[in-house]
């Protein structure tokens, strides 16, 4: 076996040593693991429902659309897919490659596609040679099907030990991996703020993006070191090399443990100022990692993971419970839940407002605008949140607001609410803080409607610097422009934390940038007081107030202020991190 | 056993919604129909297989048709070739 390098950018550090596991290449992003032989029969059964499910809708669509002014050729379309489906090459061939090779029903339909998608890219005629897109279209209804409903997802033996080795991970994949603890991940695409970045940092497991080529050089089951601090990859380590990581690793796990004695401290600079660190969460079982790491309260509390990997709406019971269980478990310290976050890069199945495929969906119907335009769904939502408030502190946080209207509309919203459950005598906390996700620069530069609305407020740093610089970090070929030391992003901060702290409501920063060390100093020079992060943060974050002094930073803070690009800001907050 | 060649006439040559009312077509037939473009031969009820045959326009496909009702099916599998499935030119 030869032993080699890669080179990647480290997005999520700390070290990995364990073996590769290759997920597909398709469209989307398949895994590939193995079924017990007890479980094959169930996995075909799985793969035929998939596919017997997927003719229906097909039917039904064909249904729908015949009577109407539909012109013909869609109908036809719907045919053709629903007669490329019952093609035994799609709906028999898959089977037996699951009998086969015990793999699981994505994974055998996503190569049995490659095969034939090779078949067609032989084809000499351009024209013919693209209908291979119909088959693609074809698979990927399929296998959202199948994704929609995971088989029993055996863990592989040793998962810690397992590293991911992708083309790229969906944010669709986030909630899948939770449930994982997977040692590291390496993509070929990528960039600091990628998806597969921010998951990782979430997870707190090391990543390396860009490799470029990882997944065709590296093969299933290679020994393999993740340096995700350095973007190194050693594929077929040898023994010194192996060595030499391995006690890299443990003085890693020794400085952590270290930090964990900070848990019970308070946060305070050595100036005396007082900083309250909260945690952002997705999940309710988060909550052992945020207690874990000492957060005084919940920043942050995403509820979109109630829609996800699911169909059909989260009832105000199921809603309740899990607000219920965050905010009994924070036992009266503040618990913030974000309403609904939908749309953008986050489509969820069975709306309809989000079936559509938006022009641009950054820029459409999500977050509290959707709210808005279901109010059904938000009602059930703002219900739910009210009830949960009867067993701790809750607060609501509402995302996207960008002008006075939506806030008075929010909270008339709120008011129903309120009024419904007061005729049912449901209890509640009737003095129950509402904020706004402080996202769009209009709500920065026109905030006094917020700051004469609403009880406290969040900003979303990395919505805020997406449409301050109108730029999609998600999207690889302008990802590098994605900058939050720009100077507009920074004046906006600065305008956005002092006209708040002026009008004395509180202020917190809950993107990514709140948990960034190398910015923490930055932003109490700003005046912010309040940092919201992933609970893995919190200790490096704090040790790092710990040793920050807030009134002789003032001058740099002045010019980091004034100053006119990216990199000058850059170099000041460096001589910042230096005092 | 009868046998035909025709050619394809129609601009865009077998495309999916071609393949597709071949498809059919000679599902609806109890005899067997196999289709053949330079060597390459494809059952008739497989959709994947006749879009594989990737016959352009100008191309000669042989159409093979055994069973029962085979001279029926031929005329009507001919027929949708000659019309240039219902495209016109």
């Amino acid at each position: 076996m030869v032993s080699f390098a890669l080179n990647g950018v480290g997005v999520s550090g700390g070290i990995a040593i364990g073996r590769a596991q290759l997920v597909s290449h398709a469209t989307l992003e398949v895994a590939h693991y193995t079924i017990p032989a007890s479980k094959v029969d169930a996995e075909i059964a799985r793969f035929t429902n998939a596919v017997k499910e997927v003719q229906r809708e097909l039917e039904g669509l064909h249904v729908a659309m015949t009577g109407g002014d539909v012109p013909g050729e869609f109908g036809a379309f719907l045919d053709v897919h629903w007669m490329i489906l019952s093609d035994p090459t799609l709906s028999e061939a898959p089977k037996k490659i699951i009998l086969e090779q015990r793999c699981n029903a994505e994974w055998a339909l996503t190569q049995q596609m490659s095969v034939l998608v090779d078949q067609f890219d032989q084809i000499e005629d351009a024209y013919l040679r693209e209908r291979k897109g119909d088959i693609v279209q074809v698979c990927e209804r399929v296998l959202k099907r199948l994704m929609g409903k995971p088989g029993s997802l055996p863990p592989p033996v040793a998962e810690e030990q397992t590293i991911l080795v992708a083309h790229d991970l969906s944010p669709a994949d986030v909630i899948q991996f939770k449930h994982h603890h997977y040692g590291a991940f390496l993509t070929d695409v990528g960039g600091v703020t990628s998806h597969t970045a921010i998951v990782a940092r979430s997870l707190n497991v090391p990543a390396v993006v860009a490799t470029h080529n990882a997944r065709s050089l590296i093969r299933d089951s290679e020994m393999l070191i993740v340096d995700g601090s350095s973007g190194v990859v050693i594929i077929n380590p040898d023994r010194a090399v192996l060595a030499e990581y391995r006690l890299k690793q443990s003085e890693i796990e020794l400085s952590r443990q270290k930090l964990k004695r900070l848990r019970t401290k308070p946060a305070d600079t050595i100036d005396g100022v007082r900083v309250e660190l909260f945690a952002n969460i997705e999940l309710p079982e988060d909550l052992a990692q945020t207690v874990e790491n000492g957060a005084t309260g919940v920043g942050l509390f995403r509820s979109e993971f109630l829609f996800l990997n699911r169909e059909g709406l989260p009832s105000e019971d199921e809603q309740f419970e899990a607000y219920r269980a965050v905010a009994e478990g924070m036992e009266g310290q503040p618990v913030t839940i974000r309403t609904f976050d939908l749309g953008a890069d986050k489509q969820i199945a069975g709306l309809d407002g989000l079936a559509r495929v938006a022009p641009n969906p950054a820029l459409g119907l999500r977050a509290v605008r959707f709210c808005l335009a279901e109010p059904r769904m938000f009602l059930t939502q703002l219900r739910a949140i009210l009830r949960a408030s009867h067993y701790g502190k809750v607060r609501i946080l509402v995302p996207m607001l960008a002008s006075s209207s939506e806030i008075d509309q929010t909270l008339v919203a709120l008011a129903q609410a309120k009024e419904s459950l007061k005729d049912q005598d449901v209890p509640f906390d009737q003095a129950i803080e509402v904020g706004g996700m402080i996202e769009i620069p209009a709500a920065v530069i026109a905030m006094d409607a917020f700051l004469s609305r609403l009880d406290f407020l969040s900003i979303g740093t990395n919505d805020l610097i997406q449409y301050t610089l109108a730029v999609d970090r998600a999207d690889e070929a302008v990802a590098h422009l994605y900058n939050p030391l720009h100077p507009a992003v920074v004046r906006l901060l600065a305008q956005a934390i002092t006209s708040a702290n002026k009008a004395g409501k509180p202020i917190a920063v809950c993107g990514e940038m709140a948990g960034e060390i190398a910015l923490t100093r930055l932003l109490l020079g700003l005046g912010l007081r309040n940092f919201s992060m992933h609970p893995a943060h919190l200790l490096s974050v704090k040790q790092r107030i710990l040793t920050s002094e807030v009134a002789p930073a003032k001058p740099l803070i002045d010019r980091i202020r004034r100053a006119d690009s990216a990199d000058r800001i850059a170099q000041l907050v460096d001589k910042l991190n230096a005092m | 056993m009868q046998t035909r060649v025709v050619s394809v006439v129609n601009p865009l040559g077998l495309h999916a919604r071609a393949c597709a009312r071949i498809v059919s077509i000679a599902s609806k037939f109890r005899s067997t129909v196999s289709l053949s473009v330079k060597g390459r031969r494809a059952s008739a009820r497989n959709i994947v297989a006749v879009m594989l045959l990737t016959a352009s326009v100008g191309a000669n496909v042989r159409i093979e048709i055994d069973g029962p009702d085979e001279a029926e099916a031929m005329r009507a599998i001919a027929a949708l070739f000659h019309d240039g499935f219902g495209e016109r030119s």
